[in-house]
């Protein structure tokens, strides 16, 4: 079985080195000088650490005095242990809905929540540009937090106007005006906006979330009921934490964010006779789906550093097998990059691991010395080798390998002359 | 290290096998400097390519056995020029024994001291233009930047210049497993050649980068030559001859 699997990593990563073509300068010059010459994250990164690791360790005092908080500003608040109890919850309250608008989640997709929606027959629209032209296109996305940017302008002002149906021009102002509007529509007719949350402030009560674009802040005020989606590695003690990891987000590509938002449950007004009434301007209802799944596992697996990744992408960036044999390269379902390889290990498990790229790997280090957190991806994915080897998962190569270290005491397959 | 012990100049596979050359060079730089050490015909894999394959139980077993080994020959002192050895002995061996305390130094750190110390002397002149890849293991894993760069920057007529992406940056020349990826190495290593194209000279001290970054700059006809530092410094200390790859004429 183990053949067949190999069999198809060496022709994806066959079919990625021959069509990567411009890309490949794109990945491998363009973003990583961007990102790498940025002199922001270095001062922001031994703090930010020592609250991960701080989290990590309080974690679940820090997850119930969050629930407790959030209650308190009238959320609902679900801690879902598995992905099938998050999506049961929002399925739950989405019921009757034929259109629900969403921002980027990495947790939903974790989830697989769209493709669950879709099937339960839920119209689901991507607001944040990048993500909708991957949705309408059905292209590969790249980076996590610029899913299309790989594509051509050309090629998304022909999808646009053939989706639309209306003349796009192949110009960003004009893909994104035409964006802007159809996206507008779809906002003001869903009753229902789905978020993640960059940050679940325990002390607080209030969940935050930073975006460029503004398509956060709409679905979360305009639909009736948002519904919020993070994992909970992201609950933070209190708000001065809070803007740590915010400004490590901002930092990690160089990005401004430009809007930041801090929902403290539902909008509301006692203006009238001093009698509090939910749902002004703002969403009336406010739920919070605080999800598990793999994060317990991951602790107890001694992979906790999993819970201090960001989702920035730096580790995308920085991973030359993805730079040269293309964003199809530890793509999976529910995550993408190094990091997201660890992530799909644990989700999916071992074999969608190998499947995607989990062999491809040279252990090069570049992931984690670019990554905000220092996260040991390369050692963690050595020790997901060892257990898909002990499922019997191997290369050939590597067997022989293994044997002749074994057998020759080095790694040339035949007695060599040692010394000088 | 007591006075019992002895100095082990670990040459490791890949040396030993493609490169005995650069070794003996080496074996030369560290005559010149004065440090006697001893080469075994029986040395031992350092067993850093399992671990990396995921085989991480024969690696803990292999480093057991490493540790016994040195034990038994009265090693105090580890000198190795290949950086995965480097990496493996000095940090993943105290992983798996907390104990063991033999100090593991990279030929870039003796020879770097040595030139500060006046040890050893670079005067024969290189006129070329010359950049330095970073080693994965020797750089982000071992943390040794700016060793080879002094080096390189002591001996007299080379004109240094950084690639676009060093130290930290650097990219990965395609790494020690290779197979069966070798269309990925090849790519790897095809972009370090193609950022030093200009540089012309691409220097490196670690003999897996060599081995890979040599081998795809012969199998393209890249224009680029790729040095083994050792030998770049065995030659401005008037220790060989010539460069291996690379006609100085005149």
């Amino acid at each position: 079985m183990s053949e067949k699997i190999f069999e198809q990593v060496m022709e994806k990563l066959e079919r990625g080195i021959e069509t990567i073509g411009d890309l490949k300068l794109t990945l491998t010059i363009g973003y990583t000088s961007r990102i790498m010459k940025n002199e922001r994250l270095d001062p922001l990164k031994p703090e930010f650490i020592e609250l991960k690791k701080e989290i990590v360790k309080n974690l679940d005092k820090l997850v119930e005095q969050a629930i407790k908080t959030l209650k308190n500003h009238f959320c609902e608040v679900i801690l879902a242990k598995t992905r099938e109890e998050a999506l049961a919850y929002i399925l739950q309250e989405v019921e009757g809905e034929e259109l629900v608008v969403k921002s980027k989640t990495n947790t939903g997709k974790e989830i697989g929540l769209v493709k669950k929606l879709e099937t339960e027959g839920i119209e689901v629209i991507e607001t944040d540009i990048g993500d909708r032209i991957i949705q309408i296109s059905k292209e590969k996305p790249s980076l996590p937090i610029g899913p299309a940017v790989h594509l051509d302008p050309a090629y998304i002002a022909e999808i646009f106007s053939k989706h639309y149906k209306v003349p796009v021009k192949p110009d960003p102002a004009e893909i994104v005006k035409v964006g802007r509007e159809k996206l507008r529509e779809q906002i003001l007719a869903a009753n229902v906006g789905i978020t993640g949350a960059n940050v679940v402030i325990a002390e607080e009560g209030s969940i935050g979330l930073i975006e460029n674009e503004g398509n956060i802040s709409l679905i979360t005020r305009l639909p009736p009921k948002h519904i919020a989606i993070a994992g909970i590695d992201k609950v933070v003690p209190t708000w001065k934490d809070a803007i740590t990891i915010l400004r490590v987000m901002e930092a990690a590509f160089d990005l401004r964010g430009a809007y930041c938002s801090f929902i403290k449950g539902p909008s509301g007004t006692s203006d009238i006779r001093g009698l509090e009434v939910l749902g002004m301007h703002g969403a009336q209802e406010v739920h919070v789906v605080l999800v598990d799944d793999y994060r317990t596992p991951a602790r107890e697996k001694g992979f906790e550093e999993l819970l201090f990744c960001i989702n920035c992408g730096r580790c995308f960036v920085a991973c030359p097998v993805i730079q040269h044999a293309g964003i199809e390269i530890f793509l999976s379902e529910v995550s993408t990059g190094p990091i997201g390889l660890v992530k799909a290990a644990l989700i999916k498990g071992i074999n969608e691991a190998v499947a995607i790229g989990l062999f491809l790997c040279t252990g090069c280090n570049r992931c984690k010395e670019l990554c905000p957190a220092n996260i040991d991806i390369p050692g963690m994915i050595e020790k997901l080798r060892e257990e898909a080897i002990q499922k019997g998962i191997i290369l050939p190569e590597h067997q022989k390998m293994l044997e002749s270290i074994q057998k020759f005491d080095n790694p040339f397959g035949k007695e060599i002359k040692k010394g000088l | 290290m007591s006075l019992s012990q002895k100095i082990l100049y670990y040459v490791g596979c890949t040396t030993c096998h493609l490169y005995p050359e650069t070794g003996k060079a080496m074996k030369k730089i560290l005559d010149t400097i004065g440090i006697d050490v001893e080469i075994r015909d029986d040395e031992p894999c350092c067993g850093g390519a399992l671990f990396i394959m995921g085989h991480i139980g024969e690696g803990i077993k292999k480093v057991k056995e490493n540790i016994e080994y040195f034990k038994i020959h009265k090693i105090g002192k580890i000198i190795v020029n290949c950086p995965e050895c480097y990496k493996t002995l000095k940090y993943d061996y105290p992983k798996v024994e907390k104990e063991f305390n033999i100090q593991v130094q990279h030929s870039t750190e003796i020879i770097a001291q040595a030139i500060k110390e006046g040890k050893l002397s670079l005067s024969k002149e290189v006129p070329l233009k010359i950049t330095y890849h970073d080693s994965c293991h020797l750089g982000r894993y071992g943390g040794l930047y700016d060793e080879p760069r002094f080096i390189i920057k002591s001996i007299p007529g080379i004109k240094y210049k950084e690639m676009e992406f060093y130290k930290e940056h650097a990219v990965c020349c395609g790494g020690p497993i290779r197979e069966p990826y070798i269309e990925l190495r090849n790519q790897m290593s095809l972009t370090n050649l193609d950022l030093a194209k200009r540089i012309k000279h691409l220097v490196t001290a670690c003999p897996t980068c060599y081995y890979n970054l040599d081998g795809v700059a012969q199998l393209f006809e890249h224009k680029v030559k790729v040095i083994e530092l050792i030998n770049l410094v065995a030659y401005s200390a008037g220790l060989i001859s010539e460069i291996p790859g690379v006609e100085l004429g005149g």
